[in-house]
């Protein structure tokens, strides 16, 4: 498992490289120059080329990238070019807020969807199944942008009992977490139901059944575990889209995450913010789907066996040809 | 078994009880932050101040880059900086401008001023406010590429203090907007030592004035705290707090407001105007923006190179509808090149309403089959629907408009650099002076307007030099009326904009320049 972990580790590495040479490149060659953009249209060309040559933006293109990727790897992301602050601070104070509102969002969406799914396929067909497929078919079609505005209408204006935007207490965080939380219910729901549903006809839960045990038993202790795995990796995808795609939700809820920053950052051509957040948001993803492979080990021993039985294979290789 | 799953579905409970509740130790709620809130509900009680209320929360729309009024251009900035910040001078309600840090002045020649400043003013680090401060604002404004447009008749050289507080204040030319822009928040004092020792970069996010309300924090994306300043010479504020928070989206901005979660609400969308003006706990403020919309038509381009052409396309647009769909009401259609209340204002349009004569024009031009223009947009409310209008008015003529939507940074970059054939636009004038709001029409300019008419700048310079004010007004008619013979660009309108607040707040005056005056706002 160690090594395993180690290896995922390593591969990180090159994918990390890879995003930030596209993400370089994207930018390097899009349109808008963040001088222009900073001094504004009444800057006469001399001062903006004052600007392009102080923030480095002259140089080659090799040049920049190096210089940029040099400054990674000391742990300096840059500069923002507009605030004049450190990329690593103006990211990190948006992480935090991003990541407590995506854990509670991905928490609020596997309390409420996995055991809906699970209902609705032992009950397939029955009123409550129908009634979660609805439920989950309008959490996907619902525009995020409709969907938070009528949360702060009902709940705000209406019954006046939350507070229409900010994240300043745990109530803040309520519409929030619904209007993020409403795409990734109605996903794991489906997946939940499906998987479950592929599980439940299975030969060995038709033997339990046989054995005597209770219903509950057998979906929780048999049928659930089985059936985690494909969850499991829609709850992955969903928690990163809820770190860097909650932008619309930002906006609406004024909450000052880093999907909102990153979009206002492309738009100024505010190039180092942008590569600093691309580049923590591509270090968060390889951190969730290590940690999803290692969910896969702890929920599936056959996937356990299999980690430890390739690392051992690779140690038998290596002794036999270091002998 | 059984029981894993029973843990781990209360680990689960336990970490979403954790990261909602951890907020509150990470970040406090701003004070007087709604946590429950009334809107027009059985609780409402009128015009009442709520008991104890010492704070004052508004918000703004859009985060600032920086609160250093030197190096920035925004108005949210410049509105934040009304409670930190001081002039030398003020405006009053009568347009005089009246004694502020400085208590009198005398013009030696058309260059030279002499300014006696307070001596009992203190900077929020306790330091003394003197002439150096003021000669390092002044000068700094004079270079610094954000503030220069006002300032560049400053000479930064010599621009000096005479003594502790006396400042002499040189001009490389005689200067007639000086005392509006000395009296915008644009001129504010700096603390010279502060600035230094800081770095503008640091200074800017945590900047240091004479104002009631010194810095206390400032939370990226989220807002900016400020408290009293216990050391301030003038009348104490009533709140001793002051938060702006910033709310980009206007719908949130406004539905804040009704719902009591901020005081003050800033830029508040068309849409808003009516149900904030309905709503008996909120007060709409309303007025006439300084800034005017026009149609840029690139003069260094075929075919606006061509009088003919631009007098058809001007002739081929019915304003007034235009307008009407575009600003929902909420604007005039534009009689001239700046607002009528700056100085020198002079009715010269608009163009009449003549699709038959703008055919004939673009047949005189030889376009009498038809012409293919682009014009550029972007995501933005305004400037999007005047292209849909303008595509079908002009149409209507044989004028074949195809809408190019960029993204902002595009269009800038395209702008300054000659390549916009057609847009819309809607500058920011820095200062009520109609030197400022006609910014964009120096020869030196590098948007795509690009008329390179030389007697255009010898009328701005000669406005910008005469201190009479009745000769100035005549130089801008005349310019006015040049500009319009000329159609280098067509003027559509005068918005109008609004900020709302809760009924308790008074005081709080429209301003033009949508950088209202803090410092005035008072509980009922």
């Amino acid at each position: 498992m160690l090594k395993f972990t180690i290896k995922r580790i390593l591969v990180a590495i090159p994918v990390l490289l890879g995003v930030t040479l596209l993400v370089f490149t994207m930018l390097y060659f899009t349109e808008g120059d963040p001088a222009r953009l900073i001094l504004g249209d009444t800057a006469t060309e001399e001062e903006v080329e004052a600007l392009r040559e102080e923030l480095g933006l002259n140089d080659s293109f090799g040049q920049q990238y190096i210089s940029y990727l040099g400054g990674v790897l000391k742990g300096d992301l840059g500069v923002d070019y507009i605030t004049g602050r450190p990329v690593s601070e103006e990211v990190m104070d948006r992480l935090t807020t991003t990541l407590k509102l995506a854990v509670a969002s991905i928490v609020f969406s596997m309390i409420v969807a996995i055991p809906a799914g699970i209902i609705s396929a032992v009950r397939q067909y029955s009123a409550v199944d129908n009634i979660a497929m609805v439920i989950a078919l309008l959490g996907n079609s619902m525009p995020n942008f409709w969907l938070a505005l009528m949360l702060i209408l009902f709940f705000s204006v209406f019954l006046g009992i939350l507070p229409a935007s900010g994240l300043y207490g745990a109530q803040y965080y309520i519409m929030p977490v619904i209007g993020i939380s409403a795409g990734s219910i109605a996903t794991i729901t489906r997946m939940t139901r499906s998987s479950m549903l592929e599980v439940i006809r299975q030969d060995y839960i038709r033997t339990s059944m046989a054995k005597g045990l209770t219903e509950f038993l057998i979906i929780v202790k048999h049928a659930l575990k089985n059936a985690l795995i494909p969850v499991i990796t829609v709850i992955g995808i969903q928690f990163t889209v809820a770190v860097g795609g909650a932008v619309v939700n930002e906006q609406v809820f004024a909450i000052p995450g880093l999907g909102k920053f990153l979009v206002d950052a492309i738009k100024a051509r505010n190039y180092q913010v942008v590569q600093g957040g691309v580049l923590v948001i591509a270090i968060i993803c390889s951190i969730v789907n290590l940690v999803i492979d290692l969910l896969y080990a702890f929920v599936d021993p056959r996937i356990k066996s299999q980690y430890q039985k390739s690392g051992k294979i690779k140690r038998i290789r290596m002794v036999k040809e270091e002998g | 078994m059984l029981k894993k799953v029973i843990v781990v579905m209360l680990a689960l409970v336990m970490v979403f009880n954790l990261a909602a509740c951890g907020s509150n130790g990470g970040q406090e709620a701003p004070a007087g932050g709604s946590d429950t809130s009334t809107s027009g509900g059985s609780e409402s009680k009128g015009a009442v101040t709520p008991v104890d209320k010492k704070d004052l929360l508004f918000a703004i729309d859009q985060e600032p880059a920086s609160l250093d009024p030197y190096m920035h251009t925004k108005q949210q900035g410049f509105t934040v900086g009304t409670l930190i910040f001081e002039t030398l001078v003020k405006k009053d309600a009568s347009g005089e401008f009246i004694p502020w840090l400085a208590t009198e002045w005398e013009f030696v020649d058309d260059t030279t001023i002499i300014f006696k400043l307070r001596d009992d003013v203190t900077f929020h680090d306790g330091s003394k406010f003197t002439a150096e401060d003021a000669a390092y604002s002044l000068s700094l404004g004079a270079t610094s590429s954000f503030s220069k447009t006002v300032f560049s008749s400053i000479d930064p050289d010599n621009t000096k203090a005479i003594d502790e507080y006396t400042l002499e204040l040189k001009l490389l030319n005689p200067y007639a907007p000086l005392f509006e822009a000395l009296s915008s928040f644009r001129g504010a004092m700096l603390c010279k030592d502060a600035r230094e020792s800081m770095g503008e970069s640091e200074y800017g996010r945590a900047p240091i004035g004479t104002g009631p309300m010194k810095f206390v924090d400032w939370v990226s994306g989220d807002r900016i705290e400020l408290e009293a300043h216990d050391g301030y010479w003038g009348e104490k504020l009533p709140f001793e707090t002051a938060t702006a928070r910033i709310i980009v989206e206007s719908n949130s901005r406004s539905i804040e407001l009704e719902t009591g979660g901020v005081d003050i609400a800033m830029e508040l969308a068309f849409s808003d105007w009516d149900r904030i003006e309905e709503n008996p706990e909120t007060i709409l403020i309303s007025g006439e923006s300084q800034s005017s919309t026009f149609i840029l038509l690139n003069n260094s381009m075929e075919p606006f190179n061509d009088i003919r052409v631009r007098q058809a396309l001007a002739h081929a647009i019915d304003m007034q509808a235009l307008v009407d769909i575009v600003f929902q009401g909420n604007a005039m259609v534009a009689d001239s090149y700046y607002i009528p209340s700056i100085i020198g204002h002079k009715s010269v349009g608009p163009m009449e309403y003549n699709p038959e004569k703008a055919k004939q024009l673009l047949a005189e031009a030889g376009y009498g089959d038809g012409l293919a223009i682009d014009f550029y947009t972007y995501e933005h409310p305004i400037h999007s629907v005047v292209g849909e209008v303008l595509q079908s008015m002009w149409g209507a003529v044989g004028v074949d408009v195809s809408i190019k939507v960029v993204d902002l940074a595009t269009q800038t970059d395209l702008n300054n650099s000659g390549k916009v054939s057609t847009a819309h636009m809607s500058p920011a004038v820095a200062i009520a002076d109609p030197d400022a709001a006609l910014m964009i029409w120096p020869t030196w300019r590098t948007i795509s307007i690009r008329h390179n008419d030389e007697h255009v700048q010898e009328l701005l310079d000669a406005g910008r030099a005469t201190y009479d004010e009745e000769e100035r007004a005549k130089i801008y008619g005349e310019l006015q009326e040049y500009l319009f013979s000329k159609t280098y660009s067509i003027p559509v309108a005068f918005p109008r904009a609004a900020f709302g607040t809760r009924d308790y707040i008074e005081g709080l005056e429209f301003n033009a320049a949508l950088v209202p005056d803090m410092t005035t706002v008072r509980f009922k």
